[in-house]
């Protein structure tokens, strides 16, 4: 009953909000270990920015789309335009995410989450609102993967940018992950997918970055009625 | 390099920017707003302290 007592006068009434470890090497820790991922992730982000750089998003010159071949391959096309082609290419091919051969002998996995539907309607979003208007469509891609990685990497307004991070990296997982021709492998993107869910979580920012700076203020003014500063306290 | 790469590198340096200097603004802005508003809480506690003891002194 007395350690009990001594376990808990120990524990902090109220914990400091984001950072619950004890010690200060156990609080670095923490803090490098998210900033790593949260700016590694950003980096991610950065480094597809070059290949599909506005305003032409290094597609040719009519926005030509990859799509099928008269003899049913896939005929493909250079930059942007080429890889939505793609996924609009295979939205019709029933696949598998997440997929665990268990007993090698069997054909196909024994675990695994069919993503049909969810193909479908990316299918259905590409045809009929990402091809008809890629001209200004490519901006907002690019400018959700520039918000991501400025986000990710400064901490600011970190989980709204972790929130872009799923959207996108959900979008690439369903229309893109474990397709055969060009081979992706499913993993590359279920691990985007899963490290943007962690940094949404975390949301980041709050460790090490911009919103360290922002949140205490935007809470103490919200709490006085503002509801500019509540709706940013939701993205930090 | 070619000239929409640049474009887009200074597009990035600039928002990177925009985001820091916003931060900085709004930490001074949020700081005087939350001085002001305490300071105004404690001007208005104190005049209802004395508003208080007055009450107490004509009753008594």
């Amino acid at each position: 009953m007395s350690e009990m007592s001594s376990v808990e006068s120990r524990e902090p009434k109220q914990p400091r909000e984001g950072i619950y470890s004890s010690s200060r090497v156990e609080r670095s820790i923490t803090v490098i270990a998210i900033a790593i991922a949260s700016i590694g992730l950003g980096y991610l982000f950065f480094t597809q920015l070059w290949w599909k750089a506005p305003p032409t998003f290094s597609c040719t010159e009519d926005y030509a789309f990859s799509q099928a071949s008269p003899e049913g391959n896939l005929a493909r096309e250079p930059g942007l335009c080429g890889w939505i082609g793609i996924e609009a290419f295979y939205a019709d091919k029933p696949r598998e995410l997440f997929s665990a051969n268990i007993i090698r002998s069997n054909p196909g996995p024994e675990l695994s989450i069919p993503i049909g539907i969810a193909q479908q309607a990316n299918g259905a979003f590409i045809e009929n609102v990402v091809k008809p208007n890629i001209r200004w469509f490519g901006y907002v891609i690019w400018g959700t993967e520039a918000f991501i990685f400025l986000s990710l990497c400064l901490g600011f307004m970190s989980r709204l940018g972790a929130l872009a991070a799923i959207g996108m990296s959900a979008q690439l997982t369903i229309g893109l992950a474990g397709i055969p021709q060009p081979y992706e492998w499913e993993w590359s993107y279920q691990t985007i997918l899963l490290l943007s869910i962690v940094m949404f979580g975390l949301a980041p920012g709050r460790y090490f970055g911009l919103d360290r700076l922002l949140r205490p203020r935007l809470m103490a003014l919200s709490e006085r009625g503002g509801k500019f500063s509540r709706l940013l306290l939701l993205f930090t | 390099m070619e000239p929409n790469v640049l474009l887009a590198l200074l597009f990035l340096v600039g928002a990177a920017a925009a985001a820091v200097i916003f931060t900085l603004v709004f930490v001074r802005a949020a700081d005087r707003r939350l001085a002001d508003s305490e300071a105004d809480d404690d001007k208005q506690r104190d005049e209802e302290r004395e508003s208080g003891d007055h009450a107490g002194e004509e009753r008594s």
